[in-house]
């Protein structure tokens, strides 16, 4: 299996969360998957504007098309907010020709029309390289670990734009971790918001939101919560800290579980410390 | 002969709607075939417990007619049959029409309905008819009233049919372990049948007649369950549909008539019921008002009420749709009478928390967001065509509306009509409704048939005179 | 995030269609995360997001949004992941 494609890793993963970005390539490297990193690229915007009128709001991620859409390859992401803006950016421009003219005209070089397929790495691995594949790369299965796939809102919604699975039911998270030997333990929170950016703006409301999430998968047995997106870690393990929760559920990215799967150890974050104490 | 108008009716599909158009014709002396894919007749209706606005008894009032059915001297009654083609006769108007007889692997002509079978049958499977509240045996009738009262043997999963056919195909072994030739397994039924009735040979049969006038009445069915996750729709025992509610209120039902939770058989102190799950959702579900659930909801949860007296029934809506007679006033009885309360709001999210479901809903009148827990919730969904209902439209080449349900030849003044002489509808295989207007088109289709074969003998008289 | 808005967002919708502006005075939309659930569940597919951020919009053009940079706290600013900042500063500052 040697397919190609571009990656963006975003700013997020470039620092804060390095270990999501490292624990990515190496899996992907794992199960022969090349990521070639985008040359140049910027910021994608953190959100997805959704003014009509000002088509400005879309330079950012727009410049990321542009720099993607030569390489006849599809643009994979890992951070579940840059898949968003990025895809929902690349439909927007693709099915509205008027903003995109608008768009195009104020950019100083480049422009973006259509046909770039912007994927998450969930996606590539169920539909690309398939689930099959993934088990055969697993040397340390994870021996039954109880596992909470957490979704987010990101990765999901709007569900007909988004495209990656059904948004009040998916099943792609638990699907990965299944190959991987874990036990998965569905949640009724699954698809709740952590509360996103509102951190910053609304401290005590995400602390709420996040709470729930954590409790939630906590009541249904997990030992493990399982993130696609920064945020969302960022967010359920804060709350945590800050609430003194004892035992800490651990919080980390789906490709770090894979790593631990696959016998990469150095690239399996908190995972390390919970299978210590297992 | 050949000049003799034909003046037998098709009817195809036994719930309330075939059953009263079948009376109105036979009762007129025509003869009448009427077929019906499950085992016995009585369609949904069957299936209720009480009807509204009167709370009488479902069976009660619905026996009476399928008993004369099963004894009517004018209708034959093909159940467990489906039609398998219909096409226009040369030279006439009239229709050849073939109906398979499934096998059932019971002679009804030797069966005497006594039951035995049922009873010995080692084997259960969940029953569609209790709409998963209960199970049956793989020989079984649909109720003890069933008319007609005789089994059928589920083949799928009979053990006795399945390693019959195993042997036969050579996919089980011709001869067991001492040499002796393999029997199939079980076949308790046939051991303890008084008459011999088990006939393990019997293939599906064929019945080809021709026909004067059909009347397509093949009734509805509802939004599936897995399609609301977000309500737990599928995935919590403890969240049903309607029809499975009905059958846990139904005396003759899989509890006797009490209300328990599927989960643990605990009676529910707080049930919640949805309305509008699937209806009036052109996002997620269907467009149309599925009509009936505003009322059939009131009538659960007074009927809830009535059984477990200090529970509580909370029902999430956005309208109240109540406009038949009486239908008001029933509506405000549940409320004022036996005290559910009505929260105006749709319901986000229902998910478990420890043996409880909390609901995760609104009230826009006091703009209060409401978190509720119940023990049972039950969700109204959507009344949308059968699945296979395509079959039955192809086979006549009839229209039907972007909802998949059929289309009459005239909303307004041609309502069982549709646009082939001859061939009429009555019932929800035109769309949502009640009892009370599904009986009206069943009568206004059988006198349509009726005024057909009327006129058709006079030509026929006129001509000879 | 309903539980800390002043409006439910079907009020908010209500007002906006009745053409009330006492609507942009709300506190409901800056407390919005943009989760879209609730365009998720209606059966209108009614866009409340795009809605949301119409609002705040236009009262960004009379009043100053709540999130002011300076007031964001130091562990916040270096500790979380940046995005959450520039999505902050994107959907509720200045």
């Amino acid at each position: 299996m040697a397919a190609s494609y571009s990656y963006f890793p975003g700013c997020t993963l470039s620092t804060t969360a390095r270990g999501y970005d490292e624990s990515g390539r190496a899996i992907c490297e794992a199960l022969g998957i090349r990521l070639e990193e985008l040359k140049e690229w910027n910021c994608c915007g953190a959100t997805f504007p959704l003014s009509v009128e000002n088509v400005m709001d879309m330079v950012g991620p727009a410049r990321v098309l542009i720099a993607a859409k030569d390489k006849e390859a599809d643009l994979a992401t890992l951070c579940a907010v840059c898949f968003h803006v990025l895809r929902r950016t690349e439909r927007y421009l693709s099915t509205h020709g008027e903003a995109a003219d608008r768009l195009n005209q104020f950019l100083d070089k480049g422009h973006y029309a259509s046909g770039l397929r912007v994927r998450h790495l969930l996606g590539i691995l169920r539909d690309d390289v398939g689930w099959e594949a993934v088990s055969a790369r697993v040397s340390s299965p994870l021996g039954g670990m109880k596992i909470a796939p957490y979704y987010g809102c990101m990765l999901l919604r709007p569900q007909i734009e988004i495209d990656l699975d059904d948004s009040e039911g998916p099943s792609v998270l638990g699907e990965l971790l299944a190959a991987l030997g874990a036990e998965v333990v569905p949640f009724p929170h699954a698809t709740e918001c952590c509360g996103s950016f509102l951190v910053v703006q609304e401290p005590d409301a995400t602390q709420s939101l996040s709470t729930s999430v954590v409790e939630s998968a906590r009541r249904a047995g997990a030992a493990l919560l399982v993130t696609a997106c920064p945020l969302c870690q960022y967010n359920l393990d804060r709350a945590q800290t800050t609430a003194g929760s004892k035992p800490k559920i651990p919080v980390v990215y789906f490709t770090q579980v894979m790593a631990a799967a696959f016998g990469l150890a150095e690239h399996a974050g908190e995972l390390r410390l919970a299978e210590a104490q297992r | 002969m050949t000049n003799a108008p034909n003046t037998t009716a098709l009817v195809i599909g036994a719930g309330i709607a075939g059953i009263q158009a079948s009376l109105d014709i036979a009762n007129s002396g025509y003869p009448v075939v009427l077929v019906e894919r499950e085992p016995s007749i009585g369609g949904h209706m069957a299936q209720l417990s009480e009807t509204f606005p009167t709370l009488d008894c479902s069976q009660c009032i619905l026996t009476p007619r399928t008993v004369e059915v099963g004894r009517h001297e004018n209708i034959r009654l093909c159940t467990y049959s489906d039609v398998e083609s219909i096409r226009p006769v040369d030279g006439t108007s009239d229709f050849a029409v073939r109906i398979r007889r499934r096998a059932s692997y019971v002679d009804w002509q030797k069966c005497t309905g006594c039951g035995v079978c049922q009873e010995k049958c080692p084997f259960k499977v969940p029953s569609l008819f209790e709409r998963g509240m209960g199970a049956r045996k793989l020989v079984y009738t649909l109720s003890p009233q069933a008319v007609p009262n005789k089994p059928v043997i589920d083949a799928s999963n009979c053990r006795y049919l399945q390693s019959k056919w195993d042997i036969a195909a050579g996919r089980a072994p011709a001869v067991d372990k001492q040499g002796r030739p393999s029997v199939p397994k079980c076949g308790a039924c046939a051991k303890f049948c008084p008459t011999g009735a088990i006939d393990w040979d019997q293939q599906d049969a064929f019945v080809d007649l021709h026909v004067g006038a059909i009347v397509v009445a093949t009734g509805y069915d509802l939004f599936p369950l897995t399609r609301l996750p977000e309500y737990g729709g599928g995935l919590w025992p403890d969240v049903l549909d309607g029809l499975a509610f009905e059958r846990l209120l139904a005396a003759s039902g899989p509890t006797a008539g009490k209300v328990k939770r599927p989960s643990d058989g605990a009676e529910p102190r707080h049930v919640v019921f949805v309305q509008c799950c699937g209806s009036r959702d052109p996002q997620r579900g269907v467009p149309h008002c599925s009509k009936i659930c505003c009322m059939y909801v009131a009538k659960q949860a007074m009927l809830y009420k009535h059984r477990v007296h200090d529970g509580s029934a909370t029902v999430f809506y956005i309208d109240v749709r109540a406009g038949g007679k009486g239908y008001e006033e029933f509506v405000t009885r549940a409320q004022e009478e036996d005290g559910v309360v009505y929260l105006r709001g749709k319901v986000s999210k229902i998910y478990p928390d420890d043996g409880h479901l909390v609901i995760k809903g609104v009230d826009t009148l006091s703009q209060k967001v409401v978190d509720l827990r119940a023990d049972m919730v039950v969700l109204a969904t959507a009344a949308i065509p059968q699945s296979d209902s395509g079959t039955v439209r192809d086979l006549l080449g009839l229209e039907c509306d972007a909802g998949g349900f059929l289309s009459a030849r005239d909303d307004e003044l041609a309502p069982v009509e549709t646009g082939i002489p001859g061939v009429y509808l009555a019932g929800t295989v035109l769309g949502p409704k009640d009892i009370p207007e599904t009986v009206a088109q069943a009568s206004g289709a059988a006198a349509k048939v009726l005024a057909r074969f009327r006129q058709r003998l006079l030509e026929a008289a006129g001509a000879a005179a | 995030m309903v539980e800390y808005m002043d409006l439910l967002p079907s009020v908010v919708i209500r007002l906006a269609q009745l053409g009330l502006t006492e609507v942009i005075g709300s506190k409901t939309p800056w407390v919005c995360a943009a989760c879209m659930t609730c365009q998720a569940r209606c059966p209108k597919g009614v866009d409340l997001p795009r809605i949301m951020e119409a609002i705040r919009q236009m009262a960004s053009r009379h009043t100053t949004p709540p999130l002011l940079t300076m007031r964001i706290p130091d562990e916040l600013l270096t500790r979380a992941p940046q995005m959450a900042v520039v999505g902050a500063l994107r959907k509720v500052g200045k």
